[in-house]
């Protein structure tokens, strides 16, 4: 009962979330702005000098994120005024938002050479131009590492049903073995290695190297650590810059559960994403791969398949729509299983209106539903049933960004999970709060 | 009013047009330029001053100049050039149209508008038809030929006697060869300073201010010059959030799956109901 309770209570929060966030205002404000950058056009187009019309154009272009007539009209600018160090300032990082570092950076090398610029100034030019540095390096390392505390309510992993069957008989529970709560330690840690292969379309080899690790003071049932390996080529499908992406690439992963090292899986697969327009991408990815349980010798082959579309009214806020199909053939029939679920996340970034916070924070939500149907009964449980669960997950963060690519995360992650044999029902609240550094 | 100027600059613009029609303004020069209308002699163009389709302009040693279309389409034209507007076709309400130009001599720069969003802008030479679109491109006649660099956008496309050559990575070079890497800051900024003259910034000189810094230098990923974006980490970040979802579905997660229930160090007793009952093991990870 609590648990549906918990359900209802997080998706309502995740609806209500979706619908504070200020689209309509956000949609108006937007018309507004393209209404003044139109009449500030055709201001400019009367009179070419209008400095007033120019500066309400770029403002205009900028705030809504068009930054090629803003381009356009600060190249201007800088014709007409030469010496203008505010509109070269504007021009460089206009070049640098649409991802034109080569002459973003021309011009950041113009404004470093000038004396008298306030140190505030100065610095920021730095800044811009070591993110251009790294961001056209021929091979560059980036990634995250935080670590921080948690607590589950269930960190035995354990169901509470009172009943248990064994051989189709149903046992009760003797007290004190289900479901019991600790404090615990978190770690993560994610590299991503990028090559430039020189290609005319930029191209990248893209290597993803991560870790995560859950370990609690008492309950090892739930103790978690996880390595998986992604490697390979981002491969353009056309000529253009946003259009369609292929990615084959080969994964690995290695899993240990409470203390034991559970399973590893080596996997090749193709990874798809295309952003047909300024507001809607989509993507997909297929894994096949061959999965080695340490715990026994049922070995044997997985396969995963993702699909989603991502909507994008603003830049600020994204909402992701995904649909998931697994397989997993690696064990004997009884445990081999089907997973098709589905998943809505959303994202916002807003300005936490402090001056030292160098990107937005974010706000995450998402809820999630999975089908898991296991292929055969299990004898040892019931050999009139297959075993089908139902899991659904909600959950939302909030990443705080501050200075020198510090960042703290709160999150609170619920999962509940609905069997047709109830000593595989249970549910689990994991809150957790870490401290991470973007490198 | 304003579209009522609107349409007058989306009239279809053509070669061998009866009439002279106006498709863009001089919007800036240093310190000189001349255009030649169809037919007409030439003339000394300023700023704010029209010029028509299939007007001739052509810049002296030491001029330079910038033209501003309808579509925000804008046209840098390098001392010592010489362009032909050919065509302009600009229809405001479909937001959709045409634009090609020659490039006789020396160099540009074009900053594609809203037409070049959905249809290539296209830049002619006596042996190549560069397309551009969606983007910011410069374009320079040398001895040996053409080359183009992609500031940025979407791509660019040459297209000469080895065939079709396109490129979409900012700092682009290609020529009618094809592909010939990223440019060099040394050679971006000798062709900057032709198009633009020279750099002499002046710290006294800060007033204006578009607000352009609300773009972070932290801010990951670029914008398409048509608001695209793309973000990688969106197809790893997804319905499996991370391998930590795996925690919750591995071996004896929610249930006490065959391997428990058969441990020997869980003692199963029948009591008199026929009910089995586990005693409670304190069983950890450690004893299984």
């Amino acid at each position: 009962m609590t648990r549906f309770v918990f359900n209802r209570l997080f998706l309502a929060g995740f609806a209500a979330f979706v619908s504070l966030l200020p689209l309509d205002a956000l949609a108006q404000a937007n018309g507004d702005l393209r209404a003044d950058r139109d009449a500030a056009l055709q201001r400019m187009i009367a009179d070419p000098t209008d400095r007033d019309a120019m500066l309400a154009h770029a403002s205009a272009s900028i705030r809504l994120r068009e930054f090629e007539p803003a381009v356009s009209t600060l190249e201007r600018v800088l014709d007409q005024y030469p010496g203008e160090v505010g509109a070269r300032l504007d021009l460089a990082i206009a070049y640098f938002a649409l991802g034109a570092y080569p002459v973003a950076d021309h011009h950041f090398a113009i404004l470093q050479d000038v004396s008298g610029l306030p140190s505030e100034t100065q610095r920021t030019i730095a800044q811009y131009r070591q993110a251009i540095a790294e961001r056209t390096a021929p091979s560059g390392f980036s990634g995250n590492v935080a670590v921080g505390v948690a607590y589950s309510t269930n960190a035995t992993l354990r169901s509470d049903s009172p009943t248990v069957f064994s051989l189709g008989v149903p046992l009760t529970r003797a007290p004190g073995v289900g479901s019991d709560g600790d404090v615990g330690g978190l770690v993560s840690a994610r590299v991503e290695h990028r090559y430039d292969m020189n290609s005319p379309n930029g191209d990248t080899w893209f290597t993803e190297l991560g870790f995560e690790a859950l370990h609690f003071v008492d309950k090892r049932d739930g103790d978690f650590d996880g390595i998986f390996l992604r490697t390979g080529p981002s491969l353009s499908l056309d000529q253009f810059a946003f259009g369609p992406k292929l990615r084959p690439f080969v994964e690995l992963d290695t899993i240990f559960t409470g203390g034991d090292w559970l399973y590893s899986t080596a996997g090749v697969g193709v990874q798809f994403s295309d952003t047909l327009t300024s507001d809607w991408s989509i993507y997909g990815s297929f894994r096949s791969g061959y999965r080695w349980h340490e715990l026994t010798d049922a070995d044997g082959p997985v396969q995963r398949a993702v699909a989603g579309v991502i909507y994008r009214p603003t830049r600020d806020f994204k909402i992701r729509l995904s649909g998931l199909a697994a397989l997993d053939n690696s064990q004997s029939d009884a445990v081999a299983n089907l997973e098709l679920g589905g998943r809505i996340g959303a994202d916002y970034d807003f300005d936490a209106g402090l001056a030292f916070a160098e990107r937005k924070w974010r706000v995450s939500a998402y809820g999630q539903i999975l089908d898991r149907s296991f292929l055969d009964p299990d004898a040892a449980v019931d050999p009139t049933r297959e075993r089908d669960d139902l899991d659904i997950r909600v959950g939302s963060s909030l990443t705080a960004h501050f200075v020198e690519g510090f960042y703290v995360k709160a999150a609170l992650d619920w999962l509940s999970r609905q069997s047709n044999i109830p000593q595989f029902e249970g549910d689990e609240l994991l809150i957790s709060l870490s401290v991470g550094l973007d490198f | 009013m304003r579209k009522f100027g609107f349409l007058l600059a989306g009239l279809i613009m053509t070669m061998g047009s009866a009439h002279a029609q106006q498709i863009g303004v001089v919007a800036s020069l240093e310190p000189s330029i001349d255009g030649t209308p169809p037919g007409q002699a030439s003339r000394p163009l300023a700023v704010g001053v029209n010029v028509i389709a299939n007007e001739r302009i052509v810049s002296s040693p030491n001029g330079r100049g910038q033209l501003l279309f309808s579509d925000q389409t804008t046209l840098t034209i390098a001392p010592n050039s010489e362009v032909v507007l050919d065509t302009f076709v600009y229809d405001p309400d479909r937001d959709a149209g045409e634009i090609a130009v020659t490039l006789g001599k020396g160099a540009l720069r074009f900053i594609g508008g809203r037409i070049t969003k959905k249809t290539d802008g296209i830049i002619r030479t006596s042996n190549a038809t560069i397309g551009v679109r969606g983007g910011i491109v410069l374009v320079e006649l040398l001895a040996a030929g053409v080359r183009v660099i992609l500031l940025a956008g979407e791509y660019v496309c040459v297209e000469g006697g080895t065939g079709r050559h396109c490129a979409s990575r900012p700092g682009a070079i290609l020529t009618e060869e094809g592909y010939q890497g990223v440019i060099g800051p040394e050679v971006l900024a000798d062709l900057l300073r032709r198009l633009d003259g020279e750099d002499d910034p002046d710290p006294t000189q800060n007033r204006f201010s578009a607000g352009a810094e609300s773009v972070g230098p932290a801010e990951k990923g670029s914008l398409s010059t048509t608001g695209e974006e793309r973000e990688e980490i969106i197809v790893e970040n997804d319905i499996r959030e991370s391998i930590f979802d795996d925690r919750t579905i591995g071996r004896g997660a929610m249930g006490l799956e065959p391997e428990p229930v058969f441990d020997p160090e869980i003692t199963p007793q029948l009591r008199p109901m026929g009910i089995l009952v586990m005693e409670p093991t304190g069983c950890t990870a450690e004893c299984q």
